[in-house]
């Protein structure tokens, strides 16, 4: 019995030691190589299907999400684009460069919207909060405020402890510096999730068309929305989501015309 | 100073900072003392060989005292001693474009992937610990199918501790004009370490760039009407300055995941420390109140103990262990009468203790009770017949009847 259970062991040890398979990992390394290739000669379309094929299969790297982007740019489909790049920034918020492309896809499509109507407004940033958080990732403020707060605690719990006057005020200050940081990066990490606003965040990708005031092509106008609009996706209901507008106007679309950036 | 020492056939690099105060140290030369300033120091790098001559510093001092009018003593001129160096040449073999001192080179391209017609950058870095990096010179030979143009040089110059070295970076903007694969071949940089008298090689790695897309034709087709297919968005006219970068050849295919905020562990986790500090708290405040109650009510502490000893007895008893039983009942007795005499009575003897009652105000009927059972005790311990259960359990009861006798005591009146 014993000897049973030894080469039991032995052998789901074996089991653990052999390498993981590389097929996947080898087949997204194809796939993510085909849609460089069909993107730099200028087939954005089979780009944009190659890059979608790895995040269908799960992939959500800021990396594949560039190209993604860039792809959706080169074939003109601006508020994907934007998508696309916001998708890329929530997962690496200091891509500067992603940035700089997100915000060349907003000039463009406000640009034509002046073109169009004759002024644009480009509602491209948020609040001071979400701005002052912008260059911060989550998992870096998550980490910060977990060891600040425990920090904070710790010396909070040691200063009956310590018997000189200089290193109680020390350990003290350290407390209140360690308290003080934690409070921040966490209001960072509520900001991120959104905590302090309704819905969560997402993008309207289709052509600038009117928000209804309600599930229904029939309802009446309640404002206008625009390609590559931030907007909040509050709830859906049948084919219809409702959104507010970057600009406080909050009305129906159809559903597949609004993307949210978290997913 | 009014002249500085020539270095024809030499490359310079000064090796005290442009901006610096001059600071003299004093030094006696045949009795004299002088106040020395260092003018000038610098590494020299011969250029070429044969006998080559460093030229003397040349001063103008002004001596004597006051300003103006007033001023006495006149001007002093001195140049310095000029210097010979007789420059050898490199030993042999000595190939094209040897260095002479300690390097090492790197190479990279900051893409392994491209479109034909965008260019890539070939990075060649030299880190040169010991010589003259603007000696570095690399070739890049010509490959079929790629435009090579001019290179770009950036030099950054060290000298810790006088020894002169720095890094020399060099950069090549390279088109593919065709698909295929090419293979940037490895660059050798022959390498003379005067310290040694040794040559060595130092290479950079072999490089493969793939390009893809329609080939460049070679001559400039005359400007249409009409837009080129697969035009930049940033070529359009009417959009002329919008950048969108370059597609990125390479991805960790990171996947959805929870981050650490969302783990559901994290929210609780925040209340952990908090819940510890406050545990910590209440269980010092409630021993902290324990220990005033103990020492408000000595007595009643006593009493407790005494009955957790009576308790042991019991269970003595049941387990047959008459050492035991009789040894936690005279225990028992013992801290009784401690805490309602407020003194250690477990070291003195009958006489003493009978006294010490007395003392207190007990009934002479209470004390010969409690002395004849610590006796009867003390010598039902060692006696062979006293491990009977009927007799045990009977001195368990007395002592229970013996404690709760000492606990009616009344010595407030008693005590003299």
């Amino acid at each position: 019995m014993k000897r049973g259970l030894a080469a039991g062991a032995l052998l789901s040890l074996a089991c653990l030691s052999v390498p993981v398979p590389t097929l996947a990992v080898d087949r997204l390394d194809e796939i993510f190589a085909r849609g460089n290739e069909a993107f730099l000669t200028g087939d954005y379309a089979a780009a944009i299907a190659e890059y979608e094929a790895l995040v269908a299969a799960g992939v959500s790297d800021p990396d594949v999400y560039f190209n993604l982007g860039l792809s959706h740019a080169r074939a003109d489909e601006l508020g994907r684009a934007v998508l696309a790049f916001e998708r890329c920034l929530r997962h690496r918020p200091s891509d500067s460069e992603a940035r700089t492309a997100l915000r060349g896809a907003q000039t463009l499509l406000a640009r034509r919207q002046a073109d169009r109507d004759g002024e644009a407004t480009m509602n491209t940033d948020t609040s001071i909060l979400e701005a002052s958080y912008r260059w911060v990732s989550l998992e870096l403020l998550s980490i910060t405020a977990l060891s600040c707060w425990n920090l904070f605690f710790l010396l909070l719990l040691i200063v009956p402890y310590v018997r000189r006057e200089s290193g109680r005020l020390t350990v003290s200050v350290g407390a209140v510096i360690s308290g003080l940081l934690a409070a921040v990066m966490l209001l960072g990490v509520s900001v991120k999730h959104d905590f302090f606003l309704d819905g969560s965040p997402a993008v309207y990708v289709a052509d600038s068309a009117p928000l209804l005031q309600g599930p229904d092509r029939r309802t009446s106008s309640a404002g206008q929305i625009a390609e590559g609009d931030r907007c909040r996706f509050l709830r859906e209901e049948g084919d219809y989501a409702e959104v507010q507008s970057s600009s406080g106007v909050t009305g129906w679309t159809l559903r597949d015309r609004v993307e949210p950036i978290g997913r | 100073v009014n002249q500085q020492p020539s270095t024809d056939g030499f490359w310079v690099q000064d090796l005290l900072p442009a901006q610096r105060t001059l600071e003299p140290h004093r030094q006696t030369v045949r009795g004299v003392p002088y106040s020395v300033y260092l003018i000038r120091r610098f590494a020299a790098f011969p250029l070429r060989t044969g006998e080559l001559t460093i030229g003397g510093l040349g001063l103008r001092v002004q001596t004597g005292h006051g300003f103006g009018f007033v001023r006495t003593g006149g001007v002093l001129e001195r140049t310095g001693a000029a210097r010979t160096v007789s420059v050898r040449a490199l030993p042999a073999p000595a190939p094209a474009g040897a260095f002479v001192g300690e390097a090492t080179v790197e190479a990279r391209l900051d893409r392994s992937q491209v479109a034909t017609g965008d260019a890539v950058t070939l990075t060649l870095g030299a880190r040169v610990t010991a010589g003259n990096v603007r000696d570095i010179r690399f070739t890049l030979p010509d490959i079929e199918g790629l435009r090579i143009l001019q290179p770009r040089h950036n030099d950054v110059v060290t000298h810790p501790q006088d020894r002169v070295g720095g890094t020399r970076t060099t950069e090549w903007l390279i088109v593919p004009q065709a698909p295929g694969e090419y293979d940037i071949p490895a660059l050798a940089l022959p390498i003379f370490n005067p310290a040694t008298g040794a040559w060595s090689s130092a290479s950079t790695p072999r490089l493969r760039l793939v390009a893809v897309g329609n080939a460049i034709p070679t001559t400039i087709d005359p400007p249409t009407d009409e837009p080129a297919e697969g035009l930049d968005i940033a070529d359009e006219e009417s959009e002329p300055d919008i950048e969108f970068g370059s597609v990125r050849s390479e991805s960790e295919f990171t996947r959805d995941h929870d981050t650490l905020s969302e783990a559901p562990w994290f929210g609780p986790s925040f209340g952990a420390a908090p819940l510890l500090l406050l545990l910590l708290f209440l269980g010092r405040r409630t021993l902290a109140r324990a220990q005033a109650k103990q020492a408000e009510n000595p007595e009643r502490h006593g009493q407790r103990e005494a009955r957790t000893r009576l308790s042991d007895a019991t269970r003595a008893a049941k387990a047959g262990e008459s050492r035991k039983v009789y040894a936690h009942c005279s225990a028992a007795l013992t801290r009784a009468l401690d805490s309602r005499c407020s003194e250690p009575t477990g070291g003195l003897s009958r006489p003493q203790l009978r006294r010490l009652l007395g003392d207190e105000g007990v009934g002479q009927a209470d004390i010969n009770a409690l002395l004849t059972a610590f006796e009867e005790w003390d010598s039902a311990r060692f006696s062979p017949g006293s491990d009977d259960a009927t007799i045990l359990k009977g001195a368990t009861r007395q002592c229970d009847a013996l404690l709760r006798r000492i606990a009616k005591w009344d010595l407030s009146g008693g005590a003299s």
